[in-house]
């Protein structure tokens, strides 16, 4: 009995500061503000306004989507960079090489994402460094403004998010064997069949979680959007921050925190249960 | 003569809802012997020796140690010190710090003294000079004797080791069987082993408790266990035997000796319980006390050679006996002499037993396989 | 490994090194640029090269002000050193205290908990940031009318309350280094040391946190820079000039335009963050 009565004090001490934690600075602020959203900002009452207003207005639907689809295309672009470097750090480079190269690869992911947009400001604004290189070398004769473009915004993100699909796919080809790569060359196949049916297949599981960490930075992404994007990078993030900070709209802001919210997990629901499948399948 | 008694174990149980791991064990371990619980794994034996160093509390049952009971005294303040399967040594302390660890507790030591009480303990485990080195960077045979330094400096009434050498390659296993065996009778501490190792524990032990789903089979010397087993199971899981099923006493020859028939072949068995005519029995063979000479002769029953392993110093040699209505196949061990017979797959040759002093064979009632030993 | 042909062998060398040169470009250009940018006298931080110079660490005339001398930016790298020493203290603790929940307790829904504690790394900061200025300004408020205007001020806009928001994300990085950590544990070193004469907390403090070490000192190090650097969620709850982080004045700096003052703080902040990394790396190493 008293044997219980010590184990369950153990239990409750380290308990209790964990749910304080988590309750106080997550479970409860979220449920806050899903409640928020439904409620009108001038009449305090209960309303699905702030939803509706959402999918009635094509400029927050037209951004909403604008961010998705950014998001997605930038996590595949990200993916078909990464793949490589991770494939040739892993499989490709020796050992001193190896880690020489991951070194480089991690220490800027080091340095505060607000530093690294920046360091892209330096490099494309109207009187950067590529602007400037481009006159030196005779190529244009004005200043050119690199900043504020869509492909801007990709490469941003791109940068901000390699290494955390890098990291990822390497875990998975570490753990396949070189030998598996050698029996498929041993069996007759190339390059591209050894990489279709071993090498992608195998590393699957890091595509996935890297993909999903990217995908999930993107949409989330403030700093770099606003920065190479500028006033009207038209990010879904901006929105909610004018909501609360510009507007004083929490409600609206809410809104849209959740629906940010929901499609970034279903999102992630819905390509994690696809890939169980496929791999159920493929095995 | 009564000899002192370092720990006694009374009516031990331990259950956890409705699995009984220890059930109702009762022993003492003498002072100053080397004392082994052997038993296949998840036989309990584990759960007796955590108990005793105070990481289990027992369901029912009592423990002493030097007289004294420690039920509910809590580890640190039970006069016993554990050597555990993984050795537990602190890997982020260099040996000499490991070692005085334990005085360090205490207190009221200098540095110096307990300094030099280390060296003295590291000395007799044969580990000198390599005070300054990190766990990690000694052999598992050296973390071995640190290991049971750093208890044996707190001078235990009674030593707990818990598989130590299981961690070890064969061959270190076999050198450290033999060196732990010196130490004990050196230092003169009880040790209580617990081991799943039955050649360990025969090597070693001055006395073994055999166990086996949580309750105790017999405790005895080594030769005793070997020779005659209580129990059908300490028959068939120490030593390598023949066993044969589902025989009949045919009489009973003497208090410890009866007679009994496999399918018209003869035996005498030593009783490992108490057994009537008519009782259908199993008996166990030791394959090494069976004589086995090339052709037929008289006394002894007839067999045919159908398969010979070499293995260096004596062979094992299979067996068809020939005479049985039932077909019945028998190992015999055959020491490699100067006048060790030659033979050959295919080979009549007699086989006889039972007629020395020590027994060869022994018959307990019938029980099916399935209770049977790791062996 | 891919190809016995030479010729074929030298080529896809020269692609795999081709491609890691350029990826290496990628990433590390553009830092280095700045780098290089925030030591050339030129007032437009670009190039062309007109001189070595460290006024943009270091001067104080009215066109140029070093980052030494800008009373604003050295208050903000002030502030950002005390919110992170805060937040990285409370947040180890957390993090220790997790571990052992997660590792040592058997409970009902542990597996939903574990889930729960990503949850703060996962949930974009901007939404982090806003559900926590949402819950909080609720609260202050009332508290503010239960007990009197300013007592809720702490809940308001402000240092203590970037500090709450950085600690809900930061420990669950610090959760997670430390768990992994102490499951590496071998739970029969702790029984030992009790065996040989520790209470099980001495043991916890001789033994199990002494092992913990070099984790706890990397999960620091990576908290630390973790509030450093963090913008997202800081943006929403800073208020006053107390709660001004670097993240935060550079930002606002940056959309007024770029002086070669923002290169020499990146400088600073590199080099600074470049040792740290190194060291985090170093302890992770020891950790094995």
């Amino acid at each position: 009995m008293l044997e219980k009565i010590k184990k369950y004090r153990r239990l409750w001490g380290v308990l209790i500061p964990y749910l304080i934690w988590i309750g106080v600075l997550f479970v409860i602020p979220h449920i806050k503000l899903f409640g928020l959203s439904f409620i009108d900002y001038r009449s305090d009452e209960i309303t699905l306004g702030n939803y509706s207003k959402f999918f009635s207005s094509p400029l927050y639907r037209r951004v909403f989507l604008r961010t998705g689809i950014f998001a997605i295309a930038t996590t595949m672009l990200t993916l078909a960079i990464s793949f490589p470097t991770a494939f040739i750090i892993t499989k490709i480079l020796g050992k001193t090489m190896k880690s020489v190269v991951l070194l480089a690869v991690i220490l800027p992911y080091w340095i505060s994402e607000l530093i690294r947009a920046f360091a892209w400001m330096v490099l494309l604004r109207e009187t950067g460094v590529v602007s400037y290189m481009l006159q030196v070398a005779g190529i244009t004769s004005e200043n050119v403004e690199f900043l504020y473009h869509n492909g801007t915004i990709m490469v941003g993100l791109i940068y901000t998010s390699m290494l955390f699909m890098i990291i990822p796919i390497m875990n998975s080809l570490d753990s396949l064997d070189d030998s598996l790569i050698e029996a498929a060359y041993d069996l007759g196949g190339n390059f591209w069949s050894t990489m279709k049916e071993v090498i992608i297949p195998h590393s699957g599981p890091g595509i996935m979680v890297g993909s999903t960490m990217v995908f999930m930075l993107n949409l989330g992404n403030y700093v770099t959007v606003t920065l190479l994007g500028g006033k009207n990078s038209l990010w879904f993030t901006e929105n909610i921050y004018n909501q609360f900070i510009v507007r004083f709209n929490q409600n609206q802001g809410a809104a849209f925190g959740v629906i940010l919210l929901t499609f970034s997990v279903l999102l992630v629901w819905l390509s994690l249960k696809v890939t169980k499948q496929d791999m159920a399948g493929a095995m | 003569m009564t000899q002192e008694i370092d720990v006694s174990v009374v009516n031990l149980t331990k259950r956890w809802g409705d699995f009984t791991a220890v059930n109702n064990v009762s022993f003492d371990v003498p002072k100053g012997s080397f004392f082994s619980v052997l038993g296949p794994s998840a036989s309990g034996k584990s759960t007796v020796l955590r108990m005793i160093a105070g990481f289990e509390p027992p369901t029912a049952g009592e423990m002493y140690i030097g007289g004294k009971r420690i039920n509910g005294l809590p580890a640190n303040k039970r006069p016993c010190n554990l050597v555990f399967q993984r050795l537990a040594l602190f890997p982020m302390m260099n040996v000499i710090d490991n070692v005085t660890f334990g005085l360090r507790r205490r207190g009221g030591l200098s540095k110096t003294e307990m300094e030099k009480m280390a060296n003295d303990v590291l000395a007799r485990v044969d580990l000198k000079g390599l005070n300054e080195r990190k766990i990690n960077q000694i052999s598992g045979g050296q973390q071995q004797r640190v290991a049971i330094a750093r208890s044996l400096i707190l001078d235990p009434t009674v030593l707990l080791l818990d598989e130590p050498l299981s961690a070890l390659d064969l061959k270190l296993r076999q050198e450290m069987k033999l060196e732990l065996k010196r130490l004990q009778a050196r230092m003169g501490t009880t040790f209580m082993y617990i081991t799943h190792d039955q050649t360990i524990a025969l090597a070693m032990s001055d006395t073994i408790a055999v166990i086996n789903f949580g309750k105790l089979e017999q405790v005895a010397p080594p030769d005793v266990l070997y020779r005659e087993p209580a129990t059908h199971f300490v028959a068939s899981f120490v030593g390598e035997n023949n066993r044969w099923d589902n025989g009949k006493v045919v009489k009973i020859v003497n208090d410890t000796t009866c007679q009994v028939d496999f399918g018209g072949i003869l035996s005498n068995a030593r009783m490992g319980e108490k057994l009537s005519p008519g009782d259908v029995i199993d008996l166990f063979i030791r394959p090494e006390m069976i004589l086995l000479k090339p052709g037929v002769s008289k006394p002894g029953s007839t067999g045919e050679i159908k398969e010979i392993n070499f293995d260096g110093s004596h062979s094992l040699i299979v067996v068809t006996l020939t005479e049985s209505k039932v077909p019945l196949e028998i190992n015999v061990k055959l020491q490699h002499t100067e006048e060790t017979p030659e033979v050959s797959v295919g080979d009549t040759v007699t086989l006889s037993w039972g007629r020395s002093l020590r027994p060869a064979a022994n018959a307990f009632l019938h029980i099916d396989r399935p209770s049977d030993g790791e062996e | 490994m891919f190809t016995t042909d030479n010729k074929l062998k030298s080529f896809s060398y020269w692609f795999y090194y081709g491609y890691i040169v350029l990826i290496l470009l990628f990433t590390a250009g553009p830092l280095i640029v700045t780098f290089i940018l925030a030591f050339n006298s030129n007032e437009s931080a670009s190039f062309p090269w007109q001189g070595f110079t460290l006024d943009w660490f270091s001067s104080s005339t009215p066109d140029r002000v070093g980052l030494f001398d800008d009373v604003r930016m050295m208050s903000a790298v002030g502030t950002s050193l005390k919110v992170a020493t805060v937040v990285t203290i409370i947040s180890i603790l957390l993090g220790v205290n997790n571990a052992f929940l997660f590792v040592r307790e058997k409970f009902v829904g542990k597996e939903f908990m574990y889930m729960l504690m990503l949850g703060p790394l996962v949930v974009p900061g901007v939404v982090l940031g806003t559900s926590i200025l949402s819950f909080t300004h609720s609260i202050a408020n009332s508290l503010d009318s239960a007990m009197g205007f300013g007592a809720g001020s702490f809940l308001r806009p402000g240092f203590w309350l970037v500090v709450f928001g950085q600690v809900s994300f930061v420990a669950t990085t610090t959760t997670l280094v430390i768990t992994a950590r102490l499951r590496k544990f071998d739970i029969s070193l702790e029984e030992a040391a009790m065996d040989l004469g520790t209470t099980q907390a001495q043991a916890i403090r001789l033994i199990t946190l002494r092992f913990l070490m070099p984790a706890v000192i990397g999960a620091a190090i990576v908290a630390f820079l973790f509030s450093f650097e963090n913008f997202n969620t800081t943006y929403f709850l800073s208020g006053a000039d107390n709660s001004t982080t670097v993240p935060i004045i550079l930002y606002s700096r940056l959309r007024f335009g770029i002086t070669p003052q923002i290169n020499a703080v990146s400088v600073l902040l590199m080099v600074s963050t470049g040792i740290l990394g190194g060291l985090a790396a170093l302890f992770q190493k020891s950790d094995d």
